[in-house]
């Protein structure tokens, strides 16, 4: 695999795992480029830490 | 690992499996039937889990994966669902994954030794996947400009990595 390859996966990631370290350092690009970014882009800055009202009902999924 | 384990799993990965299944799919139905099946699956197949293949983190995230490439995969035959991302790479295994637990911190590290101009190309392209001709706007430099950091960036993290 090639680093832009490797780039690509690495950072796809980084939007399951959230590296704090790399998470920063995406953010600081972000403030650095805020004014040329889409809302769509910048929306997924805390998406990882925001609370959802997604309904998953824990007892009634381990039936075989 | 067992059934008796999926409640501790998925209050300890709802927000990571939360996080890029909304990063991926706008649509909030389509994210929520995606965010459900990827614990019903995770809850059918834990008793398969083998630590030795790769840790717990990777293998829900390779499920996470591969159910959101599913479901994009189905989408793209109702134009009227908003895809959010490219779905042309394939699904991943679980040794694909198995490597990157340890190499995000290996890319952080690398890319702070890069110059802000240069870690802005890295993060827009890869990161955002906004095309050569977008990140030279974002970033206000010609496409010649553009296409010397980023060779110079790849060629630094070639070696740093």
């Amino acid at each position: 695999m090639n680093v832009s390859g490797l780039l690509k996966n690495l950072f796809d990631y980084q939007r399951f795992e959230d590296n704090k370290r790399l998470q920063a350092l995406i953010e600081e690009t972000e403030n650095r480029c805020i004014y040329k970014l889409s809302d769509e882009d910048l929306e997924w800055v805390s998406a990882a830490g925001e609370e959802s009202d997604f309904n998953y009902n824990k007892d009634d999924d381990c039936d075989e | 690992m067992n059934k008796s384990d999926c409640g501790i799993i998925y209050e300890q990965y709802r927000k990571k499996v939360l996080g890029y299944v909304s990063s991926k799919i706008n649509n909030r139905s389509e994210a929520e039937d995606v965010f459900q099946t990827v614990f019903l699956k995770i809850c059918k197949n834990i008793d398969k889990y083998n630590p030795d293949r790769a840790s717990l983190s990777t293998w829900i995230y390779t499920i996470t994966r591969n159910t959101v490439y599913d479901s994009l995969k189905r989408m793209r035959s109702h134009p009227e669902v908003e895809l959010s991302d490219d779905i042309s790479e394939q699904s991943e295994t679980v040794e694909d994954c198995a490597i990157k637990k340890v190499s995000l911190e290996t890319l952080a590290v690398a890319l702070e030794k890069l110059s802000p101009e240069e870690r802005d190309v890295i993060i827009l392209t890869y990161y955002h996947g906004k095309r050569k001709n977008e990140v030279a706007d974002i970033l206000g430099i010609t496409y010649g400009q553009l296409r010397y950091l980023h060779d110079r960036a790849i060629e630094r993290l070639g070696k740093l990595m």
